[in-house]
């Protein structure tokens, strides 16, 4: 039977109906992601400054090798404080959220409120958070130096300033970790805990053979996850200890807002910064995406697996 | 008598004809017309309340109201001065901006140039040269001016009476002195060089349990540690260099001591006192934690005022900044320079321009002048700051005169927020983390040099 035959003859043909739907999200996506990308391209290749009523000029690159040549290193450090920020702070996040995880896998009476009162500081807002440790840091009336007994600078040295932000980046963001790490320790089977046993496992055997491989890809994604978002950390940093150049907290959003909402500087130099940290930004999630694939790829069989 | 055979309009119609005349009664549109206005934009804080109340004034006589729009200091002043040098805005009839901004001001066509009006509605020789200089000339010395003085200000500092003046602490002090083989000794008293204050500092730290024997504006935020260390510099023999021709000058021996010396008075400081904003030195002071305190004098209405702080605001003296002597025997003394001139934004109207104009002569007017101190403004009128009324109004006040010619201020050209940035990281770096004075100045000097010349300002 001749289908075709009697059908309505078609206005329009089916790829042109679809591009017809794509078209004003792809007019939207060109208004507000590609045309200000082409345009910061542009402007930090001139020495722009709208303050100052003159055209702008252009400079090639040389916004980029100013940059590159900034006084005292300040962008290279700023990438290379931040990736320290990242590593030690994560770091950290992961060890401890890793180790309460452990303990309140057990279960104990008042397990669901223990567990509901160490997620809290995740959920305050940054800001407010910073501010609360603002306090506790002071070095003449806050609460740590007092607990401490001692006089430490927090605010007024730039190698306690930097450790400052540690401190209240690990505790705000630990109960991330310890809420991914019990997600990855509730999914492993007690099944196999009980066949270990029955084979008279010791408890390294069982924690480094069961619960690190089998919890390892929630705990991974944990990390991904707050690599990302340590590597551009700017509220906690900024309520802690300003918008400044120069500091042990300048990390590279810090940086960059320094410069480019500084008063008189030019355009052209911040929005040349903020392509190279687009640039990192590209390279860490891709890096990222690949090893999510890789963790997926390994541990699809391992969860697949019965005792 | 109404035709009959024209039907009146429907409920629908008359409602659509009468319903925006109604509104536009309701809403005062159309019907009323309006006062004109002046809109200044200035920082919160206590002077801007004060020329709200001139303002209020100014309105009762001429009939044009007066609205200051008050931006708090922690950037927000910043941010719409630049925004409406960045959109050449016409939001604001009236700038009150920062001595600093001067060059991106009148560089960047945002100020309206007042030299040729000033000279026929100001009278010049009543105000202060310098607050004409650093408030309301750009270049420096080039006789043309963006600018009438509104706010002045300077740095001082704040002591306590009480314990200067306590019996066991004098002699305490000269025990003190003598123990430390200090010639010529001198009383404690208020500090007639950087070197007498470092000793009067020391003394009272390791004196007094948990007191501090200064406490300065240190933060690393924006200028504030650059503010409290050029008076010591100035008086060191150091300098930024010429404003007149942007001749770098900072990498020199005077700057190096200060920096030195300036590191030294920090051993002397609280623990949180190498990183502190202008408000919290207030509030160290009235805590009773400190007994110096260097402060804009724009901060000490506070220190004096008897609700702010209870135990101290009537066993408080003020001082202006010591001098130092070099080796040479010459004599140097210098004060850091605050507050803010008002310009006219050049991208209103020319009505509003003129109606801003009567607005500033009438501010300079001698009565109003001495309104404006009475109100806790700090004027640049000559005669105001003589006058017998103004000295006796606060404790601070006689000190005023003789700070206005000790002003000094800091590069004032467009790109001086990259100038200052360099700055306090240096300076910080010194006094905070201990890097050495002599690469900090050269490191100055080098970027200084650089980033002016990038912009054309030397060759």
């Amino acid at each position: 039977m001749n289908q075709g035959r009697g059908a309505p003859a078609r206005f329009m043909s089916e790829s042109s109906v679809r591009n017809l739907c794509i078209m004003p999200a792809l007019a939207l996506l060109i208004a507000f992601n590609v045309f200000p990308l082409l345009a910061s391209l542009g402007i930090s290749l001139t020495d722009f400054n709208p303050i100052i009523d003159t055209a702008p000029r252009f400079v090639g690159m040389g916004n980029y090798r100013d940059l590159v040549e900034s006084p005292r290193q300040e962008v290279w450090r700023s990438f290379s404080r931040t990736g320290f920020l990242v590593l030690v702070t994560v770091g950290l996040e992961t060890l401890i959220g890793f180790a309460v995880a452990l303990l309140l896998r057990r279960s104990f009476r008042g397990r669901g409120l223990f567990t509901a009162i160490l997620l809290i500081p995740m959920m305050l807002s940054p800001a407010v958070m910073g501010s609360f440790w603002r306090y506790l840091f002071n070095a003449d009336y806050g609460a740590l130096n007092w607990f401490l007994d001692a006089r430490l600078n927090w605010d007024g040295s730039r190698a306690l300033a930097f450790w400052a932000v540690v401190i209240a980046e690990v505790w705000m963001w630990t109960p991330f970790m310890i809420l991914l790490s019990l997600a990855g320790l509730n999914a492993i089977p007690e099944t196999l805990y009980e066949a270990a046993e029955v084979d008279r496992a010791g408890a390294w055997f069982r924690f480094r053979h069961i619960t690190l491989p089998l919890a390892a890809p929630m705990v991974l994604l944990g990390i991904v996850f707050r690599a990302m978002d340590t590597f551009r950390l700017f509220d906690t940093a900024m309520v802690l200890n300003g918008n400044l150049e120069g500091q042990h907290t300048t990390f590279v959003s810090v940086l960059l807002h320094a410069r480019g909402f500084g008063g008189s500087r030019s355009l052209g130099e911040p929005t040349a910064l903020a392509y190279l940290l687009l640039i990192a930004s590209l390279a860490l999630a891709t890096l990222v995406l690949r090893y999510l694939d890789h963790v997926r790829g390994v541990g699809a069989p391992e969860r697949g697996r019965r005792p | 008598m109404a035709n009959p055979h024209i039907h009146s309009p429907s409920l629908l119609i008359r409602t659509v004809i009468l319903l925006p005349a109604l509104l536009s009664l309701l809403t005062g549109c159309g019907s009323r017309r309006e006062t004109p206005e002046i809109k200044i934009l200035w920082a919160e804080w206590r002077p801007s309340e004060a020329l709200a109340e001139l303002g209020r004034l100014y309105e009762a006589k001429s009939g044009v109201s007066v609205k200051v729009v008050k931006k708090s200091w922690d950037g927000a002043f910043g941010d719409a001065t630049f925004s409406e040098f960045r959109n050449r805005d016409d939001n604001y009839d009236i700038i009150i901006g920062d001595s600093q901004w001067m060059g991106l001001g009148v560089v960047g066509g945002h100020y309206l140039e007042l030299t040729d009006w000033m000279k026929e509605n100001v009278k010049l020789d009543e105000l202060e040269p310098a607050a004409l200089k650093w408030y309301c000339e750009y270049p420096k010395g080039a006789a043309r001016y963006y600018a009438v003085p509104c706010e002045a200000d300077a740095m001082a500092w704040a002591y306590r009476k009480d314990l200067f003046e306590d019996p066991g602490h004098r002699a305490g002090f000269a025990r003190y002195l003598a123990a430390n083989k200090v010639s010529p000794a001198f009383p404690l008293a208020p500090p007639g060089t950087w070197d007498q204050l470092r000793w009067i500092a020391r003394y009272f730290k390791q004196a007094v349990p948990g007191m501090a024997g200064l406490v300065m504006p240190t933060s690393r935020n924006y200028d504030v540690a650059t503010m409290s260390f050029e008076p010591v510099m100035w008086s060191f023999g150091g300098d930024f260099g010429d404003y007149l021709t942007n001749r770098v000058t900072i990498d020199s021996r005077g700057t190096v001591n200060a920096l030195r010396f300036y590191a030294d008075l920090m051993q002397t400081t609280s623990a949180g006192g190498r990183n502190m904003g202008y408000g919290e030195v207030s509030a160290e002071y009235i805590a009773g934690r400190a007994a110096m305190a260097c402060n804009f004098f724009a901060f000490f209405p506070a220190i004096a005022n008897p609700g702010n702080n209870p135990d101290f605001y009537d066993k408080t003296g003020y001082f202006n900044s010591p001098s130092h002597t070099d080796a040479s025997g010459a004599s140097l003394r210098a004060v850091a320079l605050g507050g803010q001139g008002m310009s006219v934004n050049a991208h209103i109207s020319p009505e509003r321009q003129a109606r801003a104009k009567e607005f500033l002569k009438w501010f300079l007017e001698s009565g109003n002048q001495q309104l404006w101190a009475e109100k806790g403004g700090f004027s640049s009128n000559k005669r105001v700051l003589a006058s017998p009324s103004f000295k006796k109004a606060a404790p601070y006040n006689p000190l005023f005169e003789e700070a206005f010619q000790l002003m000094r201020d800091f590069w004032s050209v467009p790109e001086y927020d990259d100038l200052m940035k360099s700055c306090q990281r240096e300076f910080c770096a010194v006094f905070q983390d201990g890097a050495d004075p002599v690469e900090a100045v050269k490191q100055i000097q080098a970027e200084h040099e650089a980033i002016l010349r990038k912009h054309g300002r030397i060759q």
